[in-house]
């Protein structure tokens, strides 16, 4: 199910970045594709009534389920990417308010 | 074989950019540092080669850790990338001031684009080599193309993380080889399980492979370009893409049918348009991408038909030609405050030497015999007849017509001042600047005899000329010195 979340705050996230002109708007748009990509990969290390994956004094087999720790490791990384990516694009944001005035890409014009 | 060199090529410029951010001052001299270390790491890898490595990073054996992989196919281009980078760095190092830090991360990601063996790894290093090709583009003071840029690249470098993904859920694995062996043995049709999963790594590569119709940011950010950004692009980090793309293709792309066709009509569309495209414009960096595109396409279309040695014949004379024809014609472009060909009429006469470098790429790339162009045409035209292809050697046929059309149109116009049946003379030019840089010029005239040498010695030397295999090439020739 959340699988299915994850996939439509993409599709979101898509459209967001198809029908808006305003820069920040676009930003954000790109973040909300970003979270349900994040969230996606989240969900494919679910295991149902998986356990914790740490080996503790209750825990101690390998052979016992547990959820894929993988992902959330690739999702820290993804996120830290995603966060770098949008300072950039903010910083590019604040540069093209003070070149054009403006944060509306259809009001800036062809240079 | 010292295989701490495969993780010092990323290592090494990784360090020399945090130093750069500590000691401001001193950054150009850590960028030389790295840039000489890679190349010599690279030459030094490529003279011990014997047989593939693969390095384990931390001890931690595959798949269970990121592997990198040096085999013939990722010491050429790290060859390649190391000694273009350099090349440009040296020509157009007037630019690099405040730059050097986003270039020695540059340098780090795209050697660890070609090395690397996992899959979110490839991720991580194109992802970082996007955005420093993001910031390279601000120099460009044209924010609203860079911002264009961005969003598409981001969306791109997204939409290969969800194919990844769901690779990783389909096979437990991020590891190329080992999700290779997993496919091998699984019981349903892969084929048809990976249509997802490939459509989506496809789309996400074609951004920064500037295919069509996904290379929307190109025109803007490339236009304008200087002589190290542009030259960049379109050189070494097209490269780099364009062999982690060859090497998704090789070991992962098990495609239906119908799937197939789908991203061969997709690289075929990009070569035919924007080769037309091409044709269709005015000014010298706008013609000049248009014809990366279309080589994009090309590399991309060859690969997936399964020829691996021609592509990368197409790929190294593509990246060695773009590399000098954009930097002249980015020269060209800064000394005259135009790069329209109408307004350059004969300008080659103002500075022979650079005008027959950029003659001698132009010839290469449409591939003209005694060029090296011609050697990777006739590969890939023999290496598609002999695999029953017969309508894609007719379609890259057709193209270099149009191709030999505006490269020619093109010299014409930069060799003549424009009266027709009159002897051009060189006091005709006197109204352009063309200066005379001693770097550049070094460069260029090496570069341009390298790719005449390369034309010839084939010829030569080989039996078999037509099917020069490079990787073999490299394993027989240069690894086995």
């Amino acid at each position: 199910m959340i699988q299915y979340f994850s996939i439509v705050l993409m599709l979101v996230g898509i459209y967001g970045l198809l029908s808006q002109r305003n820069v920040i708007k676009l930003i954000a748009a790109l973040n909300i594709f970003e979270i349900g990509l994040n969230l996606f990969i989240v969900s494919i290390g679910f295991v149902k009534d998986g356990l914790v994956p740490i080996l503790t004094s209750n825990n101690e087999s390998s052979a016992m389920l547990y959820v894929d720790p993988l992902p959330h490791a690739l999702v820290l990384t993804s996120i830290v990417i995603g966060v770098g990516v949008t300072a950039l694009a903010l910083a590019l944001a604040k540069k093209m308010h003070d070149k054009y005035g403006t944060y509306d890409m259809d009001e800036m014009g062809g240079k | 074989m010292n295989t701490s060199f495969i993780i010092l090529l990323i290592a090494v410029p990784l360090g020399a950019a945090f130093l750069s951010v500590l000691v401001k001052k001193l950054g150009k001299y850590f960028l030389g540092a790295a840039i000489g270390f890679n190349l010599a790491a690279s030459g030094i890898l490529a003279y011990d080669y014997v047989s593939p490595v693969i390095y384990e990073i931390g001890g931690f054996k595959p798949p269970y850790g990121i592997s990198l992989v040096l085999d013939e196919y990722s010491l050429l281009g790290i060859l390649l990338l190391n000694v273009v980078f350099a090349l440009i760095a040296i020509m157009a190092c007037k630019y690099i001031k405040k730059y050097e830090v986003v270039l020695s991360v540059a340098l780090a990601a795209l050697n660890g684009v070609i090395l690397t063996g996992d899959l979110f790894n490839l991720f991580v290093f194109m992802e970082i080599s996007a955005i420093a090709a993001y910031i390279l583009t601000t120099m460009n003071k044209n924010i609203k193309y860079t911002f264009n840029y961005l969003v598409l690249g981001t969306l791109g470098s997204g939409l290969l993380l969800f194919g990844i993904a769901v690779i990783y859920n389909m096979f437990g694995s991020l590891n190329i080889m080992d999700i290779q062996n997993r496919m091998a043995i699984i019981s349903y049709p892969v084929a048809g399980a990976l249509v997802l999963p490939l459509a989506l790594i496809f789309t996400g590569l074609s951004v920064e492979a500037k295919l069509l119709p996904f290379s929307g940011w190109a025109r803007g950010v490339l236009k304008d370009s200087n002589s190290l950004v542009g030259t960049l692009i379109v050189s070494a980090f097209s490269a780099a893409v364009l062999l982690a793309f060859g090497r998704l293709i090789d070991s992962l792309f098990v495609m239906s049918d119908s799937l197939l066709i789908v991203f061969t009509v997709v690289t075929v569309g990009t070569l035919i348009l924007a080769e037309i495209a091409a044709f269709s414009k005015k000014n010298l960096r706008e013609i000049l991408l248009f014809s990366s595109i279309a080589q994009s396409g090309l590399v991309v279309a060859l690969f997936l038909q399964g020829l691996k040695s021609a592509a990368l014949l197409v790929l190294i004379n593509n990246v060695i030609s773009k590399m000098i024809l954009f930097t002249l014609a980015a020269k060209i472009g800064e000394d005259n405050g135009t790069d329209k060909l109408e307004d350059l009429k004969g300008v080659f006469l103002k500075n022979k030497v650079l005008g027959f470098g950029f003659t001698a790429a132009a010839m290469s790339l449409i591939g003209l015999p005694l060029f090296f162009g011609f050697i990777a045409k006739a590969n890939v035209l023999v290496s598609l007849f002999e695999a029953n292809n017969i309508w894609l050697p007719m379609v890259i046929l057709i193209v270099s017509v149009i191709e030999g059309a505006y490269v020619v149109r093109m010299l014409t116009t930069l060799w003549n001042t424009g009266e027709e049946g009159e002897l051009a003379k060189a006091e005709d030019a006197k109204q352009y600047k063309l200066t005379n840089k001693v770097r550049l010029t070094i460069i260029i005239t090496i570069a341009a005899i390298a790719i005449v040498a390369a034309g010839i010695l084939p010829l030569l030397q080989m039996n078999d000329w037509f099917n020069f295999d490079i990787l073999s090439f490299l394993t027989d020739g240069l690894g086995g010195v």
